[in-house]
C-alpha cells in the first residue's frame, strides 16, 4: 500500500487539475458555507464579550445609616472587602459624596450652600469579581453585606440586572439554535457538493473498478482531493472573513467612534479558526466518504 | 476456463435476463456470443466479471467459485479479466499512454514494470507514435486500439468484449478483429458478445447463440 503513495497523490493532483472547474465551485461553496458560519461565530463571540464588559463594570452600592461611627464604618469595610465576590471596595465618606454632588451640580451647586447639615451617608462602591455577577450570586452577596450593616441600604440596579440577565439567557438559546442551523447547513451544503463533484466522475471510478482497482485504492485519492478542497475553502473563508473584519473594523472606528465608545471588536480565537478548518477538511473527507459508497458497488 | 452452470439472472422488476445457461469455454478459445439485441449477451459477459451476479446457479472462472468469492476477491478477480466495451470506456482526460498507465498504476505495478509494459502493449495495438494524444483526438478504431491496449496490459488469462466493433466501420471492424485474433493466438482466451453473424462465421473457433435469454445454439 505504502508504494502506492506517490501514485495515489499523482492521482489526487491530476483529479484536481482535470476537474479544476468542479473543483473551483466546490470550493466556493464550501467557503461561502464556512464564511455564513465564521460571521456567524464572530457575531456571537463580540456581543458575548461586550455583554460580558458590561457586566463586569457593575457596581454595587452601600449606603450606611448616617449616624454610623467610624468604627462601625471599618467594621463594615472590613466584612464587605472580606467577601469572596468583592473585587474592589471603595469607601465614600459623606464628605466626599457631597463633594461629588456639587461637582455634579455644577453651576447650580449654590443651591447645596443652605444646607446646614451634610444629608448624604456615607457609602461603599463595591466592584464585583467577574465569576459573580449573575443574579444568584449577587442575591447571595447582598444578603451577606446585610448581616454586616443590617441598617445599610443596597443598591445594585436589580431591575436593569434582571433584564439583562434574561436578554444574555435569550440571546444564548437564540444563539445556540442558529448556530446548530448553521452548522448543520453547512454540513448538508458541503456533502452535497461533493457528492457532485464525484458524481460527474462516477465513469472514472467505474473505470478504475473495472481494471482491478481496490475500494481502498480508488476512494484515497478521492480522499486527499477532499482535503485539499476543504483546506482550501476554509482557509478561503477566514480570508474573507478576516478582510471583512478589518474593513468592519476600519468602518466602525473611523465612522461611529463616538458611539462605541471605548468598545473593542475582536477576530475569532485561534481555537475556533481551527475547528472551521477542521470542520473543512473533515466534511471533505466523510462527504467523499458517503458519497462514493454508491459509485464503488461496480 | 469459464464453467456455467443453470444460471439464472433475473433483474429487478422480474426482469429475466438470462434462463438455465449452461456453458463451458475453454482455455485459448475464441468464443463469439451471439444474438439480437436484449437477448442477454452483455448480462452473459457482466456475470463473467463479476459487474453482476447470478440470481441461481454456479459460475466458475480460472477455478474461482463465484459463489465463494467475497467482495473482497473480486480486484484481484479482475486482474485476471480484461474487458473492453463498445463505447470504449476511456479516461478522456488522460492520453493514450497513461490511459494504459492507469490499469498498471493501479493494480500496483513496480514503476520500471509499468514503462516497458506500456510501451509493448501500444506497440502491439500499432499506437505507439499516438502516445501522447488524448482519445477525442483520436478516431473509433483508434480509440477502441486504446482500450484493448488497457485491457491486456496487465497479462489477462481471459479478455471480455461486448460489442467491441459496434460503433466502427467494416475496415476498422477487419483491424480490430485481425487483432483480437493475435492476441488470442498469444493464448489468451477471447470471448466476444456480439449481433454480427458474419464476423463470428468468420473469427469465432466456437459460437454460443443466445435469444430470450436462453442458449438455442452452440457450435
Amino acid at each position: 500500500m505504502f508504494s502506492k503513495v506517490p501514485f495515489f497523490l499523482r492521482e489526487a493532483v491530476q483529479g484536481i487539475r482535470n476537474n479544476l472547474f468542479i473543483h473551483l465551485i466546490a470550493v466556493g461553496t464550501i467557503a461561502f458555507a464556512l464564511l455564513t458560519l465564521g460571521i456567524f461565530m464572530i457575531t456571537v463571540i463580540n456581543l458575548d464579550r461586550t455583554f460580558n464588559e458590561l457586566g463586569r463594570d457593575m457596581q454595587v452600592i452601600v449606603y450606611l445609616d448616617r449616624a454610623s461611627s467610624a468604627q462601625d464604618i471599618t467594621r463594615a469595610g472590613e466584612g464587605i472587602a472580606g467577601l469572596p465576590q468583592a473585587r474592589k471596595v471603595t469607601f465614600v465618606s459623606k464628605e466626599e459624596a457631597l463633594a461629588r454632588l456639587r461637582e455634579g451640580l455644577k453651576t447650580q451647586s449654590g443651591l447645596l450652600d443652605d444646607l446646614r447639615d451634610n444629608p448624604l451617608p456615607p457609602s461603599f462602591e463595591i466592584e464585583l469579581k467577574e465569576e459573580h455577577t449573575d443574579p444568584d450570586d449577587l442575591q447571595a452577596f447582598i444578603g451577606e453585606v446585610k448581616k454586616i450593616a443590617a441598617s445599610a441600604e443596597v443598591d445594585y440596579g436589580q431591575e436593569w440586572l434582571q433584564r439583562f440577565s434574561a436578554f444574555i439567557s435569550m440571546l444564548k438559546l437564540v444563539g445556540l439554535s442558529i448556530g446548530s442551523f448553521l452548522l448543520l447547513a453547512t454540513v448538508f451544503i458541503i456533502s452535497n457538493t461533493i457528492r457532485l463533484t464525484i458524481y460527474s466522475r462516477r465513469e472514472e471510478i467505474e473505470i478504475m473498478k473495472l481494471v482491478g482497482a481496490t475500494n481502498l485504492s480508488i476512494r484515497i485519492p478521492f480522499f486527499l482531493e477532499g482535503i485539499a478542497q476543504g483546506l482550501l475553502a476554509s482557509l478561503l473563508s477566514l480570508g474573507m472573513l478576516y478582510a471583512g473584519y478589518k474593513a468592519l473594523v476600519h468602518k466602525l472606528l473611523t465612522d461611529y467612534s463616538l458611539f462605541l465608545g471605548p468598545m473593542q471588536l475582536t477576530f475569532l480565537p485561534y481555537s475556533l479558526m481551527g475547528a472551521l478548518v477542521l470542520l473543512g477538511i473533515t466534511m471533505g473527507i466523510f462527504g467523499c466518504a458517503f458519497s462514493m459508497g454508491r459509485f464503488l458497488k461496480v | 476456463m469459464i464453467q456455467m452452470f443453470n444460471v439464472h439472472k433475473v433483474y429487478p422488476g422480474n426482469r429475466k435476463a438470462l434462463s438455465d445457461i449452461n456453458l463451458h469455454i475453454k482455455k485459448g478459445e475464441f468464443t463469439f456470443i451471439t444474438g439480437p439485441s436484449g437477448a442477454g449477451k452483455t448480462t452473459l459477459i457482466k456475470l463473467i466479471f463479476c459487474a453482476e451476479h447470478a440470481t441461481s446457479g454456479q459460475i466458475i472462472v480460472n477455478g474461482v467459485n463465484f459463489a465463494k468469492l467475497r467482495t473482497s476477491g473480486i480486484p484481484a478477480l479482475r486482474r485476471s479479466i480484461g474487458v473492453v466495451f463498445q463505447d470504449f470506456k476511456l479516461l478522456v482526460s488522460r492520453t493514450a499512454y497513461e490511459n494504459v498507465v492507469f490499469a498498471l498504476e493501479v493494480t500496483g505495478t513496480r514503476p520500471r514494470e509499468i514503462k516497458r509494459k506500456a510501451w509493448q502493449v501500444l506497440k502491439l495495438v500499432g499506437l505507439q507514435n499516438r502516445l501522447d494524444s488524448r482519445p477525442l483526438e483520436l478516431s473509433g478504431g483508434e480509440q477502441q486500439r486504446i482500450a484493448i491496449a488497457r485491457a491486456i496490459v496487465n497479462d489477462p488469462i481471459i479478455l471480455l468484449a461486448d460489442e467491441p466493433t459496434g460503433n466502427l466501420d467494416a475496415q476498422i471492424t477487419q483491424d480490430i478483429m485481425e487483432l483480437l485474433k493475435a492476441i488470442n493466438q498469444r493464448g489468451t482466451t477471447i470471448v466476444i458478445a456480439s449481433h454480427n453473424m458474419v464476423l463470428a462465421r468468420q473469427y469465432a473457433t466456437r459460437h454460443i447463440i443466445i435469444e430470450q435469454g436462453r442458449i438455442t445454439g452452440q457450435d
